[in-house]
């Protein structure tokens, strides 16, 4: 197992080089910069401020600087909120994106795969029927419809709960985002969920227990085992995507979180700022991937034998 | 129903919760006049477009910073309700006959919300912070006015040399430059605010800090969360907290405009700068009384690149200006929003009076159309001509593309076949910037303060950042430096009139809307005035209940 994890992080590390690099390169290959706006600087105020941030320098230098300030665990000065740096910016985002993205993943979950084992045991056609057609409205619908609807209906027409803002965290402020994050979340696993529990039902095994006449409560966990392992192989990355916050939900509820930074950071060419988003984002990626492997592993003793060197 | 995102479930569960927010309701109440009282502590909630980019007025650029920045900082003169200039720090001042130095007496009252007295070395400390090049303060070139201080900013010289003078602790000695008659009007600027020199010493570039930022201003910062909100509370030292009524403010970072619509309705904001141009039937017919729409100090215009051909052309210029419907675009693409423009300087200006009209403005359209049928036959385009082909460029939002597409259509009746040409705001304005080849490029101008000049100086020749025609006409440029020595007010006026005629005429920017502020304002909210600079600062606020 160790070994297993070990030749895990030794691929993860170049992998992170590489999308550094990338999104590095890219960010500078887009017109315009940080200092561009409807009032254009005087020329020499505007070099002496890219002499400042040292923005002056040759790429590839300033690459190397990054990455050196990088290896210090420095993501550099923000370029928009000039009053903060990029670690003091995520410091302050990312346990926010985190707690709600944590939360709409546990409804997501529990939801999901409650609906999806009703539908996939369900009698005759209907549920099943059920399953899809609710779960293909809650991947359709989009957020940014789903989320003004929650807000005119809970804020303005009922008013039992806030429309927007974070308000440090109060629950009444996190009720509705979470909902806009885990509708999407129900429906996927619900759908994952049914079809793969309905397949685990059909198997040989499952159908061997049933002939002996095992109970229903027996069957279902050996069942459910098998059919785990899409729905693993999902939640890895929508967990790597959910937890790192949504511009959306943040924008449109007025959150503090991560997902804001990628749109502003990219738009105001905050350099700084889009660098360390990427480098979150993939390090949860990376993560989530390997947690979901070893979950994989855990769950099915088939992927472990497949990593050993043959 | 007015459930105040500080008001519900938040405070009495505060204790158990790891979150500062009950400490910071509590603090708010404890910094007010009401202390002890039993009343809520009056808070305005304000929503604006967007964060801060700092809390230092010397990296401060946007209208955003320059809201919050007028609340925490007070310059020498300030702005009242209205949006006139009144005295700020300074109680009175005198100008020397040939307008060159300035003397302003301090109030003896003012102090820091430290209790410090302000003096006149803490403006010498901040005009010399604003020039040093170490700085990089954008908006340095504003106060260029300033004797040596352009030469300082590139680093010629050292800032002592800044014409900034503490002649004793109440007294302020200002040389300038040159006689500027809007020097007054600058002063009201951000980038023209005092700084309390040991707090920067102390935190350096930290100072901003809510917990070490020392202010002078009506209000002191509490908490800023980027992207969520900013709490300001009463600053007890200020000389005229007396008279501030509210106990704090809290300004919310709100791009969604459709949410922050929403928020308002609510209750959870009392004011927004801004409403969804789809919404604006909507909040006509349901918000009649919270809807303000003034005139701004802001102009809507394209820029022709006059360097090439056809452009470099007056009469194409001006034909492809005629033709174009301002009243339609105004009223059916902004909703009314937005004024027609026939000059470029708006109205409102009140050293300048009613601005200079295009000469066609009282002409229908189909006159205008003939007249403009008419110059670009003689330039060569039209029917047995060629045909014109005009690119427009202009940075992505809804509106500026259906106004781009009604433009279009208006041109047809020329002949003219127009592209469109959309990118996001950096790469527009680094495009412009970088003075490239275009055809026709949308742009605008807001005030950085209430003079003529700080409108017109964009056609100058020299003014190269910022001339995006890159328009160069010597009569212009002449008239306007006349304006610039010119020390009777009546003269100045009429020689900037002139130079406005003459940037009519010759339409190196395609003059098209004068610019409406658009506010959600609470009925509650009392104290708050339209005007042009559409500021309104907090210091003249209170809130019904």
């Amino acid at each position: 197992m160790l070994r297993f994890f070990l030749s895990r992080i030794a691929t993860a590390i170049p992998t992170l080089f590489i999308i550094i690099a990338l999104a590095f390169f890219l960010m500078r290959l887009a017109p315009g910069g940080p200092f561009d706006s409807e009032r254009a600087l005087d020329p020499e105020i505007a070099n002496n401020l890219r002499r400042i941030y040292k923005l002056d320098l040759p790429l590839p230098e300033q690459f190397w600087f990054y990455l050196r300030s990088l290896a210090h665990g420095d993501f550099g000065p923000s370029l928009h909120w000039r009053d903060f740096t990029v670690n003091e910016l995520f410091a302050m985002a990312l346990p926010i994106s985190a707690a709600l993205g944590i939360k709409a993943m546990l409804v997501g979950i529990v939801a999901g795969t409650a609906i999806g084992i009703a539908g996939a045991t369900g009698t005759g056609a209907a549920g099943p029927r059920f399953v899809d057609g609710a779960a293909i409205f809650g991947i359709v619908l989009p957020v940014f419809v789903v989320a003004p609807l929650l807000q005119l209906i809970f804020g303005l027409k009922l008013h039992v709960l806030p429309v927007g803002g974070w308000n440090d965290g109060a629950w009444q402020n996190q009720v509705l985002p979470v909902i806009a994050l885990a509708l999407p979340q129900i429906a996927i696993v619900a759908r994952l969920m049914q079809a793969a529990l309905t397949d685990a039902l059909a198997m040989p095994h499952i159908r061997t227990l049933r002939a002996f006449g095992m109970p229903w409560v027996h069957i279902h966990s050996h069942a459910l085992r098998a059919a785990f392992p899409p729905v693993v192989s999902y939640l890895g990355l929508a967990a790597a995507n959910v937890l790192t916050g949504s511009v959306i939900v943040e924008t449109i509820f007025g959150i503090p979180g991560m997902g804001r930074y990628f749109v502003d950071g990219a738009l105001g060419r905050d350099y700084t700022l889009v660098m360390g988003t990427v480098i979150v984002v993939a390090a949860a990626v990376l993560l989530f991937n390997l947690i979901v492997d070893l979950v994989l592993a855990w769950l099915d003793p088939r992927v472990r034998y497949e990593t050993k060197p043959r | 129903m007015n459930r105040t995102p500080g008001g519900h479930g938040g405070a009495s569960r505060g204790i158990s919760r790891r979150t500062a927010l009950s400490l910071a309701v509590s603090g708010l109440a404890a910094s007010g006049a009401r202390a002890g009282d039993s009343s809520p502590p009056m808070i305005w909630h304000r929503g604006e477009l967007g964060d801060p980019g700092s809390l230092d007025p010397h990296k401060a650029t946007t209208l955003i910073e320059s809201n919050i920045l007028d609340e925490l900082f007070e310059g020498l003169v300030t702005y009242d309700a209205r949006g006139a200039i009144i005295p700020g720090a300074a109680a009175s001042w005198s100008a020397d006959p040939a307008g060159t130095t300035y003397n302003f007496k301090l109030r003896p009252d003012a102090k820091w919300s430290n209790g410090d007295r302000l003096t006149s070395g803490d403006f010498v400390f901040a005009f010399r912070r604003l020039m040093a090049p170490s700085t990089g303060a954008p908006y340095a070139n504003i106060l260029y006015t300033l004797k040596n201080a352009a030469r300082i900013n590139k680093g010629d010289l050292p800032v002592e040399n800044l014409g900034a003078r503490a002649v004793d602790a109440a007294t302020l000695e200002i040389t300038l430059e040159y006689a500027a008659p809007y020097f007054i009007a600058q002063l009201a600027h951000m980038t023209a605010k005092p700084l309390h020199r040991k707090s920067i010493e102390a935190f350096g570039s930290d100072f901003v800090r809510p917990a070490h930022m020392v202010t002078n201003g009506a209000f002191m910062p509490k908490q800023f969360v980027p992207n969520d909100r900013i709490i300001l509370t009463k600053n007890p030292s200020y000389y005229d907290a007396a008279n501030v009524a509210l106990d704090g403010e809290i300004f919310y970072s709100l791009e969604d405009r459709g949410a922050a619509l929403r928020r308002f309705m609510a209750g959870e904001i009392q004011s927004y700068n801004d409403v969804p141009a789809e919404q604006i039937g909507f909040v006509r017919s349901h918000l009649a009384e919270a809807f303000k729409v003034t005139p701004n100090l802001g102009s809507y215009f394209y820029a022709f690149d006059t360097r090439s051909k056809p452009f470099d052309d007056r009469r194409v210029r001006q034909a492809l200006s005629m033709v174009i419907d301002r009243e339609f675009l105004a009223e059916r693409i902004w909703s009314g929003t937005m004024d027609p423009g026939c000059s470029f300087v708006p109205p409102g200006i009140e050293s300048y009076g009613p601005p200079a009209t295009v000469s066609w403005k009282d002409m229908d359209l189909y006159e205008r159309e003939d007249e403009a049928k008419k110059l670009l036959a003689e330039a060569g385009f039209g029917p047995g001509g060629q045909t014109l082909e005009v690119e427009i460029r202009f940075n992505i939002s809804e509106n500026h593309r259906a106004t781009a597409v009604a433009i279009a259509d208006m041109w047809k009746v020329l002949g003219v076949e127009t592209r469109l040409l959309a990118t996001d705001a950096r790469t527009h304005y680094a495009f412009l910037r970088e003075k490239r080849p275009f055809e026709v490029a949308r742009s605008g101008w807001f005030a950085d303060y209430p003079d003529a000049q700080n409108f017109l100086f964009l056609g100058e020749s020299g003014n190269m950042a910022l001339n995006a025609a890159s328009f160069a006409n010597k009569t212009y440029d002449q008239l306007m430096q006349e304006a610039q020595a010119e020390a009777s007010p009546e003269h100045r006026r009429a020689l900037l009139h002139q130079a406005e005629t003459i940037l009519l005429e010759e339409q190196p920017f395609l003059v098209l809307l004068i610019y409406r502020s658009r506010n959600l304002v609470s009925p509650k909210l009392k104290g708050w005035e339209e005007n042009v600079l559409d500021n309104h600062p907090g210091r003249y606020v209170s809130i019904a209940p």
